[in-house]
């Protein structure tokens, strides 16, 4: 070969290793943005309430069925869509009271095995409705316990192991609403008037109408349309002097910053585990996938205002933080007071009376890096954690990893330690997001409920994440109780 | 012509070598750019990149002797394959303070040696007694 035709060669080579390289790699790369909806605003729909009996011994009957249906999220145009209660994408509300006995039944209407998790409850292991309770097709599962916890807006979702995220994009979700009627507060309480509930998913569609499961990154599947309570573009009027909204990302990876296009600010009243201590006024609130808030937002006759979701900082890079959606502005809800409002008492000072959970237990380290905590995969059979029941300790989160993660502790009341908020101020979590090369430091408490066997789930709940393996197993044990050395029923992996 | 064929094998597999990292830069870029394609072309390029810096050793030998080439290149290949071990290691772990300017340095000596073992020129055999006769 010559000289000339070597060097021809070799710049050749290189710069289509480069190309093949540069071409597929950008593909994929970023987020899709949010489109503003090309369809006229519509009202927005609120998810009925999921109709309840009482069985022969006094217990709260709810049952769900699990189906797939049809929905008309752009017009004329038809997506397959799955969900519970008779609606064709999402759930109804299920409502319970402190103090009730529940029976919860659920049947699988779908092709596939699925299972029914309740996030944020207080519950036994078995009852939990995680990779360990499935529920085939044609089954009927059964979940009871007696509700122990205070008022919160928790939701309930599929969770079945490697396909959380294809069950809950497809519509499987739904909110769980729990009331204490010892503890009743003087907030907005007129369910679907001004107790407005905000479930927030985006989606993209392909040209035939059906959800894009394809256009995935490494934080997850986004979409570019956002669906509140599966309206696109929706209105909300408003007939009161303040509305609460308890909105809930049930997203699987986009997160958002929630605010008003007018700067106004917003009471936040509650967070994933309950009300907070106190309100507090804020410019935004942000929500990572699971992740709940209930804010107050004052409005005046006439004067419309849109609540949106701002650019916010994960702390990644620019790169992935574009990946991941946070550049992204986009309007929510459109809020229109009418011209005459019924005046609402203001916001009490006190909210909730929970003690606050005491520092000084022993703290537990969990190291997010490559989509694996402690370098562990989800492994169906192998115990990871065994904790003690109604004992607080510290869990430190630490995001070794250029992703962001946020993390999920099934059966757990979190209180996060941050410098600047007080013991008696922190608010009540159940999922925190844990920034790329942050530790986050919470105080946890599981129980009151103890098995020796079956395991409860910690998680990151970017569902891409969660579906790659970022999950472990812990048991809750009483004193006395000898923890088992791995999960009974399952093979290895 | 033995010695031109090992020229020629060590040529191939040092460029090739070369565009592999090329390869593992731009799809470390995508990684930062949450590309789920860059992630899986990084690790599966990671692998194979150390096993075309192993190959790449006995070559260099070969290159040198029947080739002659100069010996420099069997002591810059085999010092790649220890480093490129380091960058595997270093990535699954996930210090990438160390990760990426140590694959600056290996795409840059890569490169380097690519360009420079497609313009290098055997040293000329001296037919015995040629040199006398002048």
């Amino acid at each position: 070969m010559s000289p000339l035709s070597r060097r021809r060669f070799l710049g050749a080579t290189l710069a289509a290793a480069g190309a093949v390289a540069v071409s597929s790699v950008a593909g994929c790369a970023n987020g899709p943005g949010v489109r503003p909806p090309k369809a006229a605003p519509r009202p927005l729909a609120i998810p009925p309430l999921a109709p309840s009996s009482r069985d022969a011994a006094g217990r709260r009957v709810v049952e769900l069925v699990a189906a797939p249906g049809t929905s008309s999220f752009l017009p004329g145009v038809a997506t397959p869509t799955w969900g519970y209660g008779g609606l064709p994408f999402g759930g109804p509300t299920v409502r319970v009271a402190r103090g009730d006995d529940v029976v919860l039944r659920v049947t699988n209407r779908l092709p596939e095995t699925t299972t029914t998790h309740w996030h944020g409850a207080r519950v036994p292991a078995r009852a939990d409705g995680g990779p360990h309770q499935p529920i085939a097709p044609g089954a009927t599962w059964e979940a009871s316990w007696r509700v122990d916890q205070p008022a919160a807006t928790l939701w309930y979702h599929p969770h079945p192991h490697g396909r959380t995220e294809r069950h809950v994009h497809r519509g499987l979700f739904g909110l769980f609403l729990v009331d204490d009627p010892e503890a009743q507060v003087d907030l907005p309480s007129t369910y679907g008037v001004d107790d407005v509930p905000l479930v927030l998913t985006d989606r993209s569609f392909a040209p035939d109408g059906s959800f894009d499961e394809q256009h995935r990154n490494t934080v997850g599947l986004l979409g570019d349309t956002v669906l509140v309570n599966g309206t696109v573009a929706p209105f909300l009027d408003v007939t009161t002097t303040r509305v609460r909204l308890r909105v809930l990302n049930a997203s699987s990876a986009r997160s958002y910053r929630v605010a008003c296009d007018d700067e106004a600010p917003l009471t936040l009243v509650g967070t994933d585990g309950g009300l907070l201590p106190a309100p507090r006024t804020v410019t935004g609130v942000v929500l990572t996938p699971g992740e709940r808030a209930e804010v107050v937002v004052d409005v005046t006759p006439g004067r419309r205002r849109v609540l949106r979701s701002l650019s916010h900082d994960l702390g990644a890079v620019n790169g992935v933080a574009r990946a991941a959606g946070a550049d992204d502005s986009f309007d929510l809800l459109e809020l229109r007071p009418a011209a005459r409002l019924a005046p609402a008492p203001p916001v009490p000072a006190r909210l909730s009376r929970e003690t606050p959970l005491a520092e000084g237990g022993r703290t537990r380290r969990f190291v997010l890096a490559h989509n694996r905590i402690n370098g562990r995969a989800m492994d169906m059979s192998r115990i990871d954690e065994v904790v003690p029941a109604s004992t607080t300790e510290i869990w430190e989160f630490a995001n070794r990893h250029t992703l962001p993660h946020n993390m999920h502790v099934h059966d757990a009341r979190m209180q996060v330690l941050e410098p600047g908020v007080a013991a008696g101020d922190r608010p009540w979590k159940d999922t925190v997001a844990v920034p790329p090369g942050t530790t986050v430091r919470a105080l946890v408490r599981v129980g009151p409920h103890t098995d020796p066997e079956v395991p409860y789930m910690l998680h990151c709940h970017l569902l891409r994440h969660e579906d790659d393996g970022m999950m472990l197993q812990f048991l809750v044990v009483g004193a006395g109780q000898r923890a088992a050395t791995s999960v009974a029923g399952h093979g290895h992996g | 012509m033995v010695d031109r064929l090992a020229v020629g094998l060590f040529r191939v597999v040092v460029v090739l070598h070369a565009a592999m990292t090329v390869v593992q830069a731009v799809a470390a870029g995508g990684i930062l750019q949450a590309s789920a394609v860059g992630m899986i072309v990084h690790q599966a390029v990671g692998g194979t990149l150390l096993l075309v810096a192993m190959i790449q050793v006995p070559l260099a030998v070969l290159a040198w002797r029947p080739g002659r080439l100069p010996a420099w290149p069997i002591g810059v290949s085999a010092a790649l394959v220890v480093v490129e071990t380091a960058q595997v290691a270093l990535g699954a772990t996930g210090v990438l303070a160390v990760h990426v300017p140590l694959g600056v340095a290996i795409v840059g000596t890569a490169v380097t040696l690519a360009i420079w073992v497609v313009r290098a020129r055997p040293s000329a055999v001296i037919a015995p007694g040629a040199l006398a006769t002048r």
